[in-house]
């Protein structure tokens, strides 16, 4: 009987092509450039990154490719292997990396445990890019995959953010390296196409929240089959229905949100404020000249932070944050991770994402919530209408002023939020969240609904993501700053006619 | 006392306004806000149709290859 065999190779990223690296070639009957397409996406990724050498692992055993072998490729006439390559990215060149993790090694022995660990994490943050597995299928080689995205920040009036990505841990050779970012694979239309692709990412993100396993696209597919098969049989993946993609999200114990998307406005608002809440949306987009949908997950946005008016097209005194959303970056499964896709507005009033191969209607949102928010983006939405409605009429009747609010929903575990105050907010002081915290009694997840305005310093109204639209729990007010003169005003009026405490 | 009075307990002083308590102030205020909220009802009603799902919505096929 043949033994596994390891081999550990670090090489250098030169002028070959990450293919020919693997030695992987095309497999016939597809067309060219098909197969490789998502590696050669990841390829150029990474030399964008500045990755300058690779670590291969060449027996590796994945959860998830283990998974859809079991239930899939097992069942082959042809014996496809059951472990897979790893390949791991770094930025140092062949030399250090050698010399890193050598010394890294030494330190295992020699260190104490807490100082070893900040030595691996200061070596993930320099060097560590990511890893990829590479399945043995020759026409869908990209596997689970999970690279850093793009550098965030600020350039030309724009900022990139990814809010929905989370912190993977990688064990190599005894070290714990970690790399932020969210898994993708490519589709291999035999255990899973987009929509089950799709779901596993963003599913992915989920756990970084709440405790459940990690869910195999193998898995995933057979929960979304479970009780219904309108389109024949679950395997080889013949697509699932938007039906069939909730049916899994509940079968794992969480909560599908779907929403259709009316306008571009509203669409806009639920994926601004969706990501922002590090929710991780599947957006279903139909191609009207194949008249075929696709599922993607959005995993981050640009975000335009040049002044300019932001309007929601229906009122001149509600402006909505949302609307400096100019792009997207969403996995797409027949492309790579993190593909930056700008938003557009239709000519019929529709949201439209331009993805490379053209533009992609957006018709609906799909995002998998704890099964306590009962208040969910639709809803916060509408609060934040109405509060700002009752705002805007106090200013105009009592401080006799007139003028544009701005809102901006989301939701966000308690915990996270209590934290965001103490570290990003230099005015709220470490009092202030005290008395929140030890007054106010949290939900697991509040929902936020910051306003802005001139003659007013922002404003956080949290609400309980428990309660629902009929019986809203306003949670409490406070005011981030307290520079102008309105603003205690505005912050008790709010307190008064939604009875809720002022942290002041 | 009841957590919203030991809330605001603790607010700062503030300046003297007439408030919400004045009746004309009150008609004023119930006025803006029946205008304002016409002119929000259309992002209201769009919120409101975002969440109504058909058979069909749910029925779509999710196939898209490469």
């Amino acid at each position: 009987m043949a033994r596994p065999r390891q081999q550990v190779e670090i090489l250098s990223l030169g002028t070959q092509e990450l293919h020919e690296v693997l030695k992987l070639t095309e497999p016939p009957f597809l067309v060219a450039g098909e197969a490789l397409r998502q590696l050669g996406y990841i390829d150029d990724f990474v030399r964008g990154l500045g990755c300058h050498s690779l670590l291969i692992e060449t027996h590796y055993i994945d959860r998830h490719y283990m998974e859809d072998y079991s239930v899939f490729y097992s069942r082959n006439l042809y014996p496809f292997e059951n472990f897979c390559r790893r390949l791991h990215f770094f930025t140092c060149d062949q030399e250090e990396l050698h010399s890193s993790l050598e010394e890294l090694r030494r330190g295992a022995r020699d260190l104490p445990e807490e100082d070893l660990r900040a030595r691996c994490g200061e070596f993930s943050r320099q060097s560590y890019l990511g890893f990829s597995i590479i399945k043995p299928l020759p026409g869908s080689p990209v596997g689970r995959t999970v690279l850093r995205p793009y550098p965030e920040g600020s350039n030309g009036g724009v900022s990139r953010r990814f809010p929905c990505i989370r912190y993977y841990t990688v064990h190599l050779g005894g070290l714990a390296l970690t790399v932020r970012g969210l898994a993708f694979q490519q589709q291999d239309v035999g255990v899973s196409a987009c929509a089950t692709t799709a779901l596993w990412s963003s599913l992915q993100k989920f756990q970084d929240f709440e405790d459940i396993g990690s869910a195999t696209p193998a898995q995933i597919t057979m929960l979304a089959s479970q009780y219904a098969l309108p389109f024949g049989r679950a395997m080889p993946s013949e697509g699932l229905s938007t039906d069939q993609m909730c049916q899994a999200v509940r079968a794992l114990g969480v909560s599908p949100n779907l929403f259709q998307a009316v306008d571009f406005h509203t669409a806009r608002g639920y994926l601004y404020s969706a990501i922002s809440s590090q929710a991780a949306p599947i957006l279903i987009l139909w191609d009207s000249v194949q008249d075929s949908y696709h599922a993607v997950v959005a995993v981050g946005m640009d975000v335009r932070t040049s002044q300019q008016s932001p309007t929601n097209g229906a009122t001149a005194f509600a402006e909505d944050r949302a609307s400096n959303l100019v792009g997207l970056y969403v996995h797409d499964d027949r492309i790579g991770p993190y593909v930056p896709a700008p938003v557009n507005l239709t000519k019929e009033g529709l949201l439209s994402l331009d993805l490379p191969d053209g533009p992609w209607f957006l018709t609906h949102i799909l995002i998998p919530m704890h099964a306590k928010i009962r208040l969910s983006f639709s809803g916060l939405r509408e609060i934040s209408f109405r509060l700002l409605e009752a705002i805007q009429a106090f200013r105009e009747s009592v401080l006799g002023q007139v003028g544009a609010l701005s809102f901006d929903p989301r939701i966000t575990p308690s915990h996270l939020y209590l934290k965001e105050l103490l570290t990003s907010e230099p005015e709220v002081t470490p009092e202030r969240v005290e008395r929140l915290w030890s007054k106010v009694p949290l939900p697991r997840y509040v929902g936020i609904v910051r306003i802005e305005a001139d003659f007013l310093d922002p404003i956080h109204f949290l609400v309980d993501c428990t309660s629902t639209e009929r019986n809203v729990h306003s949670l409490a007010v406070l005011a981030l700053r307290t520079k102008r003169d309105e603003t205690p005003h505005v912050v008790k009026f709010l307190a008064d006619r939604y009875d809720c405490p002022v942290i002041d | 006392m009841t957590l919203k009075q030991d809330m605001t307990a603790i607010a700062p002083q503030e300046r003297e306004i007439t408030g919400l308590d004045d009746p004309e102030v009150r008609r004023r205020f119930e006025e803006s806000l029946r205008r304002l909220q016409k002119q929000t009802k259309p992002l209201i009603d769009a919120v409101r149709s975002s969440e109504r799902l058909s058979q069909r919505d749910l029925a779509i096929r999710i196939n898209t290859r490469l």
